[in-house]
C-alpha cells in the first residue's frame, strides 16, 4: 500500500511536469503564431520575408531585442516588437530556434 | 484523502491527449471533439488548420458556402489590373491535406440545445463546438437605390469574386477622360485602409492608360486610416487625379440614381461613369439568424476565447465580432482564430488557458514600388477588452525614403503570398 501510494506521488509528479510544460508550451506557441502569418509556418517562408527558423536562441533573441531597443531599425519589426516583454521575447526566441531542422 | 485525490487526477490525467507540438498523442473520447468551422475565409481556415495540427485526433470539419476562397485582401490589385482573378483564387485542397473534411453547403439553422446545423440541402452535421467566421453583410436600403440587385451595375467590389470583376471591367471600358467614384462608408468596416488602396491603385491604372481620367472618394468620414500617408503619395505620384470629399463638405450619402449615374449626399451631387459603392456593414445574416448578436450590428464575444456571450460552445471571430480595438482586417480574423483554437486546445485538454496576444498587420499598396503598413500589437486588459500596447505598433514613418516604400511594396506582395500559404497552401 505503501508502494503504491509512493508509486501514484511519483506518477503525479512527473505528470503533474509534464501540464506545466504543455502549459508554457502552448502559451508560446499562442506568441509566436502571429509571426508565422509574413514569416511562413514554422518561421519558413519561400517570399521575400525573413526567414527565422534557422537561427540559434541566442542570436535570434539578440535580433529581437534590437528591434525592441530601435537597432537595426527595419521597416516594421521595430513597432512589432515593442510589444513584447524581455520574457516573451525569450519564448519566441526558444519558439523559432527549437523549430530549425 | 490524499490517495482518492491522486487517483481522481490520474484518471483525468488518462483522459489527457498531449499536443503533438509537444510530441505525443493519446486518443480518447474527448479528444476527439466534432469541431465544426462556419466559413473558409482568413479566421475559419486559420481556425481549422490550428486546430487539426495542434491536435490531429480532433473531427475538424469546414462548411463553405463556396467551391474556392477569392480573397478580399490582394482584389485591388485585381481591380486595377496588376493582378489576375486566379491570383486571389485560393482551393481547400491543402486543408484536405490536412484532414480536415471540407463541405460545401450554406448553413440554414444552427440548433444550440441539440448541438446541430442544418444545411441548404436538409442534411444535418453534429458538433461539440461551433466556430463561426461568416465575415459581413451589408445593410443594403441604408444608400436609398443600393440593394442586391443594383449591385450587379453598380459594384460593391468588398467580396472578392464576380464583383471584383464587375469593377474590374467597368474601369478597363471607361474612356479616358471619365469619373470613377467611390463612396466610403463610415466606421467599422472591414479594411479600413482598402478604399483608400483601392483608388490608388485605380489611379496607378488610370495613370498609364486614361490619364485624363479622375478618381473621386465620396467619405462618410472626416477622417481615415494612414491618411497622411497616403495623400502625401497621392500628390507626389498622382498630381491631381485623387480627390477625397470628406463628410464635412458633401454630408451623408443618401441615394443612387442608378440610370443617371448620380450619387447624391446631403449637400452635394456627384455623376460618374463607374461608381463603386462600398455600403455600411453589419456582421453576417448568419450570426443574426442564429440570435447571436442581440439585434445589435456585432456579435459579443469573450475577447480572450471568442466564445460567445449569448449561447456557450460557439465561438465567433474575424469581421463579424467586436473584436475591442482590434480592426476588422484578414491578418485580424486569423489573429483571432489562432488564440480561438489554442483556447479550445486549453479547453479540451485541460490545460490553463493560454493569455493571448495578437498582431495586425496591414500593408497598402500606392502603386506597385510604393507600400505603407500599420501595424498593433494587442493583449487582453484587466475588464477583458482588446487593447492595443502602448509604444508599440504605428504607421510607417512618413519621412522616409523611395527605397523604404519600395521595401515595403514588396513585403506586402511577400506577405499575402506566405500568408495564403499558411492558410490553404
Amino acid at each position: 500500500m505503501r508502494y503504491l501510494f509512493l508509486i501514484l506521488v511519483v506518477m503525479f509528479m512527473s505528470q503533474n511536469n509534464q501540464i506545466s510544460a504543455q502549459a508554457n508550451e502552448l502559451q508560446s506557441s499562442v506568441l509566436a503564431a502571429p509571426c508565422q502569418s509574413c514569416h511562413g509556418v514554422s518561421g519558413r517562408n519561400s517570399g521575400q520575408m525573413p526567414t527565422i527558423d534557422s537561427f540559434d536562441f541566442l542570436t535570434l533573441r539578440q535580433l529581437l531585442l534590437n528591434f525592441k531597443s530601435g537597432e537595426p531599425t527595419g521597416t516594421i519589426m521595430g513597432r512589432i516588437m515593442k510589444g513584447f516583454s524581455e520574457e516573451q521575447i525569450n519564448s519566441l526566441a526558444n519558439h523559432f530556434s527549437q523549430k530549425q531542422n | 484523502m490524499a490517495i482518492q485525490i491522486n487517483r481522481r487526477k490520474l484518471l483525468k490525467l488518462a483522459a489527457f491527449a498531449p499536443l503533438p507540438l509537444m510530441g505525443l498523442t493519446q486518443i480518447n473520447s474527448k479528444t476527439k471533439a466534432k469541431i465544426v468551422i462556419v466559413g473558409g475565409g482568413f479566421g475559419g481556415a486559420t481556425c481549422a488548420r490550428y486546430l487539426k495540427k495542434m491536435a490531429p485526433e480532433l473531427l475538424v470539419t469546414l462548411i463553405e458556402k463556396e467551391e474556392q476562397i477569392v480573397t478580399c485582401p490582394f482584389s485591388n490589385t485585381v481591380i486595377s489590373g496588376h493582378n489576375d482573378i486566379s491570383y486571389i483564387s485560393h482551393s481547400f485542397e491543402g486543408l484536405k491535406k490536412d484532414g480536415i473534411t471540407v463541405l460545401r453547403g450554406l448553413v440554414i439553422s444552427v440548433e444550440p440545445k441539440t448541438k446541430t446545423i442544418k444545411l441548404h440541402d436538409g442534411s444535418i452535421v453534429p458538433f461539440d463546438r461551433l466556430v463561426l467566421s461568416p465575415g459581413i453583410d451589408f445593410k443594403w436600403g441604408h444608400i436609398e437605390g443600393y440593394n442586391e440587385q443594383t449591385s450587379e451595375k453598380i459594384p460593391h467590389a468588398w467580396r472578392g469574386g464576380s464583383q471584383t470583376i464587375l469593377l474590374r471591367k467597368q474601369i478597363e471600358a471607361m474612356d479616358d477622360g471619365g469619373t470613377v467614384l467611390i463612396s466610403v462608408p463610415r466606421n467599422p468596416f472591414r479594411c479600413p485602409p482598402g478604399p483608400y488602396e483601392r483608388a490608388s491603385l485605380v489611379a496607378s491604372y488610370l495613370m498609364k492608360y486614361k490619364p485624363k481620367s479622375k478618381i473621386i472618394l465620396f467619405d462618410d468620414k472626416d477622417k481615415f486610416s494612414k491618411q497622411k500617408l497616403f495623400t502625401d503619395a497621392w500628390k507626389n505620384i498622382y498630381g491631381e487625379m485623387i480627390e477625397w470629399v470628406p463628410f464635412s463638405e458633401k454630408g451623408s450619402t443618401t441615394h443612387i440614381d442608378v440610370s443617371g449615374m448620380t450619387l447624391h449626399s446631403e449637400f452635394a451631387s456627384q455623376r460618374a461613369d463607374v461608381i463603386n459603392i462600398i455600403p455600411p456593414h453589419m456582421a453576417s445574416n448568419l450570426v443574426h439568424t442564429i440570435g447571436l448578436t442581440e439585434n445589435a450590428d456585432w456579435c459579443e464575444v469573450n475577447q480572450s476565447t471568442f466564445e460567445s456571450k449569448i449561447i456557450s460552445n460557439i465561438y465567433i471571430l474575424g469581421d463579424s465580432t467586436i473584436a475591442g480595438e482590434m480592426p476588422k482586417s484578414g491578418f485580424s480574423a486569423a489573429s483571432q482564430a489562432k488564440c480561438c483554437a489554442h483556447a479550445i486546445i486549453a479547453e479540451i485538454f485541460d490545460l490553463p488557458q493560454p493569455e493571448p496576444s495578437f498582431i495586425n498587420t496591414c500593408y497598402s499598396l500606392i502603386s506597385t514600388n510604393y507600400g505603407i503598413s500599420v501595424v498593433a500589437v494587442y493583449r487582453v486588459d484587466q475588464s477583458g477588452i482588446i487593447k492595443s500596447i502602448k509604444g508599440a505598433g504605428g504607421l510607417s514613418p512618413r519621412d522616409e525614403d523611395l527605397e523604404f516604400r519600395k521595401l515595403e511594396a514588396d513585403y506586402a506582395r511577400a506577405w499575402y503570398k506566405n500568408f495564403t500559404q499558411e492558410l490553404y497552401g
